[in-house]
This record gives structure tokens, sequence and C-alpha cells, in this order.
């Protein structure tokens, strides 16, 4: 009975500690700083993101954007907002804006790899093929 | 004695479950068996080409793999006693419902047997799933034909 | 005449006893009593029913080998079973070969089994008939309830259904043996009670009913005896007899002594609810404990009464009511 209550309170704390993980992540690279700023400049006081992740490269971007757990309730609606909002800050660019955890981790991992852009190119196609599934 | 009276009596003298109780261990199971289909939800999501929309399926086959598992060793009918309905309610417990009576009547041959009876407990969970989604869609149809929502 | 009662002045003897049990019956307090203990559920065989089977069969073996009577010397096989249209005990029949009329009494069915072999033997009829009752744990839950490995959560007042089987041999009164004195037919009693995992409640009106009406019947106290036991009224079930017994009149002292072998049969293991019940804990128990306790002279005169409840699985999703009886017999010896 005390070994299980002791293990009980190591779990929680060890769960409530999230550490300190960076609100904004994009691939390095110099050529897309106005596109990262525009997309800053949306997300940054919004209540309901935890964090953003983005892929930009010469005409696409990918924004995953990890909604707070209190609002998944409404991550549908919040993910169109999100991506007609995108759209209209990079007319230039072929945006997709997914709250999904996987395009988020996928995005994460190749934001931080350092492709070149055809590369991160044919990675964006597979994750926006990807995104599309049904089943 | 009458059966009122006797009725009466005999309540005075059975142990009452706790509801409370009943209720924690209840919360306690399911919630375990529902972190645990997270955590494995997570693994498909990491390790596999699946999003959060489709890793329900592999999730799903997974647990009804493991509640399979768990009642051919005899163990989830001991989870079932503690935890009650914190067992039963989430899909390792129609896995169980299911699996329980296949292993039951295999004596009985594979066609008669087995497949007449496999779906003995759950068989009410989807006549009346199949009925109730009927009813709500039906209803959902009229809203929209009269202009109240949208599809 | 009191409704029921039945006197045996030639005092049919027990001669002989064979009781099995399964694997989870090894835990059972009994258990240093019974003659075998089978290490599987299914005594080895191909489905739970042959199983539940072959235990019957080798109590009746039992018997017959310290008897050492041939089965061919039997006159009369009286016996019953839980499963539908009481199979294990009519393959038993077949194997046995004796003249044999299935009975049902449920739970009670090994003592209604020893009251018709008495009577026969009374009549002059019966040199050695064999009576007793068997159950097994997974054939008689499914046949009742929900499949065995189903996860459904019980209440604390179900019982466990044991596995276990125990036969008698009576014959022609003589010295040395227990003797069936009086017995008494229950009469069928249902005050309304629905509830399948609650078969204590169900049970205990009729084991009152069948214990005042013998009482009466024979002119004696409960204090005359020196043993009562019901067969499987479980812990609950046994508080609501001896409630009962006390409104009736009875003295306090006396009513406490009561025992009930299944509540007993698993000691305090909370595992197994309220306790034992089943056609085979009443037999195991009667046809091993209290034999005994008699052959060691450790007691005199025993009132054993098996309960019964008279359900099926039908008449439950039907919402009728558990209609119960409970046989009773008078063992002395002298």
């Amino acid at each position: 009975m005390k070994k299980g209550l002791l293990l009980l309170v190591v779990l929680l704390l060890v769960g409530c500690n999230n550490g300190k993980t960076a609100y904004f992540t994009a691939n390095e690279d110099d050529n897309y700083k106005t596109e990262r700023q525009d997309v800053e400049k949306i997300v940054k006081d919004d209540q309901h993101i935890k964090r953003v992740v983005a892929l930009f490269t010469k005409d696409a971007a990918l924004i995953g954007i990890e909604v707070k757990p209190l609002s998944k309730w409404n991550k549908q609606k919040y993910e169109k907002k999100w991506q007609k909002e995108m759209e209209k800050a990079l007319p230039n660019h072929k945006v997709l804006v997914s709250t999904d955890l996987k395009i988020i981790w996928e995005t994460e991992r190749l934001a931080k790899k350092k492709l070149d852009d055809e590369q991160l190119k044919k990675e964006i196609t597979k994750l926006k093929e990807l995104s599309k599934e049904e089943t | 004695m009458d059966a009122k009276q006797y009725e009466d009596l005999q309540q005075s003298l059975s142990p009452k479950p706790s509801i409370l109780k009943n209720c924690l261990k209840a919360f306690f199971v399911g919630g375990i068996i529902c972190t645990i289909g997270q955590l494995i939800t997570f693994f498909y999501i990491a390790n596999f080409n699946f999003t959060e929309k489709t890793a329900g399926n592999p999730t799903v086959a997974t647990m009804i793999f493991i509640s399979m598992l768990l009642t051919g060793f005899g163990l989830y009918k001991k989870i079932g006693q503690f935890g009650g309905a914190g067992s039963a309610v989430p899909v390792t417990g129609f896995g169980n419902a299911v699996i329980s009576a296949a292993i039951e009547h295999k004596t009985e041959g594979f066609v008669l047997g087995v497949g007449g009876n496999i779906f003995k407990l759950a068989g009410s969970v989807i006549v009346f799933g199949v009925v109730s989604a009927f009813v709500v869609a039906l209803v959902k149809l009229i809203l929209v034909t009269m202009g109240v929502t949208n599809w | 005449m009191d409704q029921g009662v039945l006197y045996f002045p030639s005092k049919p003897a027990i001669i002989a006893s064979g009781v099995v049990a399964g694997p989870v019956e090894k835990q059972s307090v009994f258990a240093a009593d019974f003659d075998m203990l089978y290490d599987d559920e299914r005594a080895d065989e191909d489905t739970n029913e042959k199983g539940h089977q072959q235990m019957a069969e080798q109590a009746c073996q039992i018997a017959l080998q310290k008897a050492k009577i041939k089965k061919q010397d039997v006159d009369f096989l009286m016996s019953g079973d839980l499963v539908n249209q009481m199979t294990p005990s009519n393959f038993v029949a077949a194997t046995l070969g004796a003249p044999y009329i299935g009975l049902f009494s449920a739970c009670a069915t090994a003592v209604s089994g020893v009251i018709i072999a008495s009577l026969l033997t009374e009549l002059g009829g019966s040199r050695y008939a064999l009576a007793g009752a068997a159950s097994q744990h997974n054939s008689i839950e499914r046949q009742f309830r929900y499949p065995v490995e189903y996860g459904g959560q019980k209440p604390g007042t179900a019982q466990w259904t044991v596995t276990a089987a125990g036969y008698v041999l009576i014959a022609k009164g003589q010295m040395n043996s227990p003797a069936i004195e009086a017995a008494t037919i229950g009469k069928v009693i249902d005050l309304q009670q629905t509830d399948p995992f609650h078969m204590g409640a169900a049970m205990a009106p009729a084991a009152c009913d069948t214990i005042t009406r013998h009482l009466k019947g024979r002119g004696q106290k409960l204090k005359d005896y020196d043993l009562v036991m019901t067969g499987d009224l479980g812990k609950v079930g046994l508080s609501i007899l001896k409630e009962m017994l006390i409104k009736e009149g009875m003295s306090k002292q006396d009513v406490m002594k009561i025992r009930d072998g299944g509540a007993e049969y698993y000691g305090d293991d909370e595992a197994f609810l309220a306790g034992a019940s089943g056609a085979g804990c009443s037999a195991s128990v009667f046809f091993s404990y209290i034999l005994k306790q008699l052959h060691d002279k450790k007691i005199e005169r025993v009132l054993a009464v098996a309960t019964g409840a008279l359900l099926s699985p039908l008449t439950v999703q039907q919402n009728e009511s558990i209609p119960c009886t409970a046989h009773a017999i008078e063992i002395s010896m002298k």
C-alpha cells in the first residue's frame, strides 16, 4: 500500500514535468526569414497553441501546430481557421496546416535534419499525401 | 413469512456492494487500460506511417490481441472481478466476451459450436449498436432536411 | 402423519462412500477427507462433461471397492446432476449397468438419492443401492451463467460451483455403520427471490421449512443432534437461515451451532465469495466429513440438510423467481 502510493506520487511528478521545448521550430534557412516571421505573427499570441513546427521551400510550406490538451475539442475548427490565415499570409506558397501528431513529429524531424530544397520538396509531398489518408 | 417480509429480512443480512469503492476500482482499471491503448497509439504513430487519424485501427487490433491472450490464460476474469465496468466497457471487454464464448464452445465443433455461439454475449452490443446508429442517422437526416443543422 | 417425514425402522446403513474432487478443491478445508483429488479440472478428458462423468464414475468405483462389492451386485443407482437432461449421470449409469432412475433436485440431489435408496432398502427391494451426485465447475457455469473465461464481476453473495462427486452405498441395517433413521423430503418453497447470484437467500426458506417439519415430525429439538449441517447455503444464506429459525422460536444457542458445508468449504478465501455450491458440494462434504465424524465416534446423531435452487437459465432471463427445496436425512451411529 505504501509502496504503491510512493510510486503514484513519483509518476505524477514525472508526468507533470514538461521540460523546455522550443515554441517555434523551423528549417534553418536564411531565404525564408520573412515567411517565418509572417507565420510567427499569426501564432504568437494564440492561446490554443502549444508549439509550432514549420518547413519552408521555395513554393511550399508545411506547418504543424500542436494544440493544447484542453483545446483539442475544437481541433478541426482551429485547423481550418489557421489554414485560411496561413494561406493569406503566404500567397506564393502551397500551404498545408496540420494539427496531426504524426505530421508534427515528422515535420520537426525534417526541420532539424537540414535538407536541401529538392529533398525537402519530396518529403513535404509525402507528408501531404499521408495527411490525406482516411484509414 | 410472506415474500415482502422475507425480502426485508434477506436485505438486512446480505452484504451490500460498496458503490464508491467499485466506482474507484472501475475508474483505475478502465483508466489504465485506456492509457495502455494511448501508449500503443503513440508507438504506432512514432514507428510506422500512421497518422493520429489512421492509428486507431492498429491500436484496437493490438488491444484485442492482448485481451485474447489474457482471456486465454485465465487472467482477464481476475481483472474483471476487480475492475467490473472498468474492464468490461473498453474494447478489451468486448474482445473478452467474444473470445471466452469461442473458447467455451470449441467442444461442439467450429461451425455450430464456435461459429454459432461466438456472439452469444456480444451479439446484443452489435445489434443495438447498429440499431442506434440507424436511429441517430435518421434523426440527423430529419434535422438537416428541416434546415436546422448541416451535414 | 407429518407431511413429508419418513421413518426407517430397519435403519438402512451407509456401508461405504466414495468422494473425489478437482484441483481447485485441493484448497478445501475438507480435502483431507476426500478419497481422491484430480490434478486436471476435466480429469484429462476432452470435454468438461466427460470429465464430470469420469469423476462420478470414479466416486462410485471407490465406494464399491471399499465395500468389496462388484458392480453387477448393485441393485439400484440413484444419481443426478445439473447438466441438461443430466447426461453425465446417464453415462455413468450406462457404464455401471445398474437399474437407474435419474433424479433432479439441483444441489440437493445427492440426499434425495439417499432417501430413495433408503426407501428401496427399507421395502426389502434392494440389497445394495448406490446414491449420490456430482458437479463440475466449467460445465455448470456454462449451463447456468456465462462462459468460464468471461470477465463479469460477481457480487459478494455469489457462490463457487465445486468440481466434486460423492456417492454412498446403502445396504440393510448392520452394526458399525452409520444408519439412516429418518428423512424429510423437501417442499418447494418460493418467496419470490430472483437473484441467481444470491442463491443463499433463495434457498434459506426451504431449509427452514424442512428442518422445522423434520423436528416436529420426529418430536425432536435441535439440541437432540450433535451436528446439524446444511449443504450449500453459503455464508450469507446460513445467517439468513439462523435468523429465520430463531424467529420460529428455536433456542438461539442451538441455532448458532448450525453449520453449512458451502460456507466452510474454502475457508475464508475471498476469491470464493460467499462459499461453495453445486450438487457435488453437499455430496462431497456429507459423504466424507460427516461420515468420518460418525465413524470416529465424535458425533452420534446428525441432521444433514441439502438445499437446492430449482431454476434454469431461461427462468432467469424471463425474470421468474427461484423456487427452492431442501431434503434432510437423519444419520445416527451407535
